[in-house]
């Protein structure tokens, strides 16, 4: 119900014929009660309600500005679109139409009060004033003559009967100017009359008139008779016979002569009209000026009323446009405002529907646009992740701006935790990265178009060579964008290169020196058969030692061309799952007999399998477990450490072989794995060499280095079969 | 009168209620005291007694020219089972009374007969007024046979008669509104 009341009380706040239909009524009223001497008769009884109503109505407008002015706190309170300008309206269009209509007010006001002030002057009243006392006293001198003449002709009435006194009355109606004469009884009651008295109802006096005489007074005074003018009334005490009832009365009327008559009623009715104005001055302003005060409440109310709806009916527009702004600032490019005629503000809601269609049409463009770029940013960041060739950009600063992870992985440094930062700022913090820098950054300020470079980089498991291409990056509208930096990690190709290079050498020497070893054996032993029996003693010692010698030098090349034929030529692995543990217990089993006992195993009973050719990896423990105990010859004892276990991913086998000896020479570190290096003065330095091409070949990985205790240790990882486990069989 | 206090005047007079009460003090100015209605020789006549007094503000406008017109309303009803009574006849006996500054007296016209009488107090004059001495209402035969007749009287200033200027403020004001009660006769 409440809801309905405000519903209504907010639709009759902001509606125009509900508003407009009470304006007329109460202005219908208001002229009636403007108007009201002519239409007392019509509409006396409906003063009241009238006045009511138009009170009633004026407080319902103020109601309803009343509910106007809290929607406009409200707006404003909410920062509603437009609340502002709208106060500011209002409050100009009330000023506007209070100032004049109050100026207007002010002025009627004061011409009413002077207007019907100037009705009445004090020197017209006071004229008026001596008029009247002028005629009273005229017409007392007058009258104290009649009373006179009245008293005269009571005296003769005195102890006189009714009809005596009747003739008496007559006769001295004759000779006396008065126009009646009667003889009453104390109570009023008619005794006689003159004869002359032509009037059918002669004016009796009333009782307070008579009350004076009873007690023997006379009373004289003027009575103005209807249709005859001003008349004298004389009540004079006349003694009656009989001493036991009151006196008896003498009425006698006299006219006032005509010309002091006509002066004296001119003159009480000038001062009777002249009194009434005066007394009708105040009610008169007050009529008015309520009336005024009316249309004046009525007017200022409606003005103020009629301000809020021409403020929002002018704002309405402009609130919209400042809703469809703030719209369209948030994005919403879908915002349309309804038609606002054909005047400049409709102009101006055509022009910003137009704007915003517009703006729609290029936002889905862009929008359209934006995922074609992200999408082509998508796919080239794809292709560059999935690059194995490192890629980076760099601004003229060294400013890194993109990288892929092969950057990253090449140069060991986490890049794209860079972004947006100077790389040489951080090159102190990685080696690698100075390095680069170190190559790059001169490049980079000699400001060519293009540049090719090959270097080395320090890394964990050894320098890697990199192969380093620069471009500068411009368009039309920025020419110098950066530079865009592709390199590559050649260390294994070179190594590979390498390595074929080092199959072809020992191929080749395996062919080339193999071929004569044989006839040279068997001219050495041939010589020593025919000579050692024929010659003498020394010569025949000299000749067994020298063809001694040569067997087993050619023994040894044999076993050397052997080993290089080992390395240029490998059959194809055959790969199966392998207990690795026990691969190390039969390889190291073989080392125990002829040892000092020099082998200790640490080997991970949970060690999974891993897929792997049997017989190379065999060599691959020979070798590393020979090349332990070989790096320790001459030394009291001999320790050698073989341990395996998984990595923390579980991905991997680790192997490691560890010795007690003097350590891999720093120089030699990094080249360790090369063919033809050995630290050993036997050997022909393809061990290691054969090591790590066959652990590749398993997909593992080798690296050698020297142990916290001074000995060195080459650790092995394989990947682990992917054939379940068969469990181990420690 | 400034005209501030004016607009205020105007305001609290438009405003304002008639207070009925305003003067309990006195009893109202009017009282309608006694009805009477007797047939005389088929002529139903009504004598009723009133006391009429002036409130000062009304006393005031008398002295100051105003001529005031005091009405005697009579009705005569007849009663209707279960539906509004039917008007039967309605009189009145209006009297013009006015003070004749040069005479100093009250001159009080009877407005029906055109006769007047001249009083030397308000008193009497009023006492004048409010008295109806055999006034004739209807005749019997216009009533004869049909019982449930009733006659009421009362009497009042007529604001009606009032200059214009003064009929809003005597409207509104209690000062003006001089009326008696209604005192009701059976015919029966």
């Amino acid at each position: 119900m409440a809801r309905v009341v405000v519903r209504v009380v907010q639709r009759l706040a902001t509606g125009v014929w509900p508003m407009l239909a009470l304006f007329v009524l109460l202005l219908l009223s208001l002229y009636v009660l403007s108007d009201f001497s002519v239409s007392y008769e019509r509409f006396g009884h409906l003063y009241v309600p009238l006045l009511l109503l138009n009170c009633l109505g004026l407080a319902f407008i103020a109601v309803l500005i009343g509910v106007n002015v809290a929607n406009l706190v409200r707006e404003f309170r909410d920062q509603a679109a437009g609340a502002r300008l709208t106060a500011r309206l209002v409050a100009m269009f009330v000023v506007l139409a209070l100032v004049p209509v109050t100026i207007v007010f002010a002025f009627s006001v004061r011409f009413i009060d002077s207007g019907i002030d100037a009705w009445v002057n004090i020197h017209i009243d006071q004229a008026l004033e001596d008029a009247l006392t002028l005629s009273q006293d005229s017409l007392d001198l007058h009258t104290r003559t009649l009373r006179r003449n009245s008293e005269r002709m009571a005296e003769r009435l005195v102890g006189l009967s009714e009809s005596e006194a009747t003739e008496v009355l007559s006769e001295l109606d004759a000779r006396s100017t008065a126009s009646e004469l009667m003889l009453l009884s104390p109570e009023g009651e008619l005794i006689a009359i003159s004869s002359g008295l032509t009037e059918l109802a002669p004016l009796r006096p009333t009782a307070g008139m008579l009350m004076p005489v009873q007690q023997g007074e006379t009373h004289v005074g003027l009575e103005p008779v209807r249709g005859s003018g001003l008349h004298v009334r004389a009540l004079v005490p006349v003694a009656a016979p009989n001493s036991t009832v009151g006196p008896r009365v003498l009425q006698a009327l006299y006219p006032i002569p005509r010309e002091l008559d006509a002066l004296a009623d001119a003159v009480q009715s000038a001062v009777g009209q002249y009194r009434e104005l005066t007394y009708l001055r105040e009610p008169l302003k007050v009529s008015f000026i309520a009336t005024l005060t009316l249309a004046l409440g009525l007017s200022v109310l409606t003005a103020i009323w009629a301000a809020f709806l021409a403020a929002r009916r002018l704002m309405l527009p402009i609130h919209n446009l400042a809703e469809g702004t703030r719209s369209v600032a948030a994005g919403d490019y879908t915002t349309r405002l309804p038609p606002s005629g054909r005047d400049e503000l409709g102009f101006l809601v055509r022009s910003f529907n137009d704007m915003t269609r517009r703006l729609g049409h290029e936002r889905d463009q862009a929008r359209r646009s934006r995922v074609e770029v992200e999408s082509q940013r998508a796919y080239l960041e794809a292709v560059l992740e999935r690059l194995s060739t490192g890629v980076i950009t760099l601004d003229g600063d060294g400013t890194l701006h993109t990288s892929n992870e092969s950057a990253a992985r090449i140069l060991g440094v986490d890049l794209a935790a860079m972004a947006g930062r100077s790389l040489v700022e951080a090159a102190g913090e990685h080696a690698s990265l100075d390095q680069f820098l170190h190559v790059v950054m001169p490049r980079i300020a000699q400001a060519s178009p293009e540049w090719h470079e090959e270097f080395e980089l320090p890394g964990a498991h050894g320098r890697t060579i990199i192969v380093c291409r620069g471009a500068r990056l411009a368009d039309r509208h920025e020419p110098d964008a950066g530079w865009v930096i592709v390199f590559d990690d050649i260390s294994a190709l070179v190594k590979a290169q390498r390595e074929a290079a080092w199959s072809e050498v020992a191929r080749r020497l395996a062919h080339e020196i193999k071929n004569p070893l044989t006839p040279i054996q068997l001219s050495a032993e041939r010589l020593r058969h025919r000579f050692l029996d024929r010659l003498a003693a020394e010569d025949a010692d000299m000749l067994d030692r020298a063809t001694w010698t040569i067997v087993q030098q050619v023994e040894a090349l044999k076993t050397m061309v052997r080993t290089f034929a080992e390395y240029a030529g490998t059959p194809a692995a055959n790969f199966a799952a392998l207990d690795l543990n026990g691969l190390v217990r039969e390889v190291t089993d073989l080392y125990e007999a002829g040892s000092d006992r020099a082998l200790t195993l640490d080997l991970d009973p949970a060690l999974p399998e891993v897929e792997a050719d049997r017989s190379r990896l065999r060599q691959v423990l020979h070798n590393l477990v020979k090349n332990a105990l070989e790096a320790q010859e001459g030394r009291d004892t001999r320790r050698v450490t073989v341990s395996t276990k998984a990595t923390g991913d579980a991905a991997r086998v680790e192997l490691r072989v560890i010795d007690a000896g003097p350590g891999i020479p720093p120089d030699m570190l990094d080249g360790v794995f090369e063919p033809h290096t050995t630290g050993k003065a036997r050997g022909s330095g393809l061990g290691l060499a054969i090591v790590k091409r066959i652990v590749e070949e398993h997909g593992g990985s080798v690296v050698a280095e020297n142990t916290a205790g001074g000995g060195a240790a080459v650790r092995v990882r394989l990947p682990v079969s992917p054939r379940p486990a068969r469990g181990s069989a420690a | 009168m400034s005209t501030l206090r004016r607009v205020g005047l105007a305001t609290v007079a438009m405003l304002a209620v008639a207070l009925p009460g305003a003067f309990a003090a006195n009893g109202p100015p009017f009282q309608l005291r006694s009805v009477e209605a007797q047939e005389v020789d088929g002529v139903y006549l009504l004598d009723a007694v009133a006391r009429l007094r002036l409130t000062p503000t009304v006393r005031h406008a008398l002295h100051g020219g105003v001529g005031l017109v005091m009405s005697w309303n009579i009705e005569i009803v007849r009663e209707r089972p279960w539906w509004l009574e039917a008007e039967v006849a309605e009189l009145s006996q209006r009297y013009y009374i006015e003070y004749h500054e040069l005479s100093l007296q009250y001159l009080v016209t009877n407005l029906n007969t055109g006769e007047r009488r001249n009083f030397v107090d308000l008193k009497g004059a009023l006492a004048h007024i409010g008295r109806l001495y055999k006034f004739p209402l209807l005749d019997r035969v216009v009533i004869e046979g049909q019982p449930g007749h009733r006659g009421r009287a009362q009497v009042r200033l007529d604001h009606g008669a009032l200059p214009w200027a003064l009929r809003p403020t005597a409207l509104m004001s209690s000062a003006w509104s001089l009326e008696s009660q209604w005192l009701g006769w059976s015919f029966e």
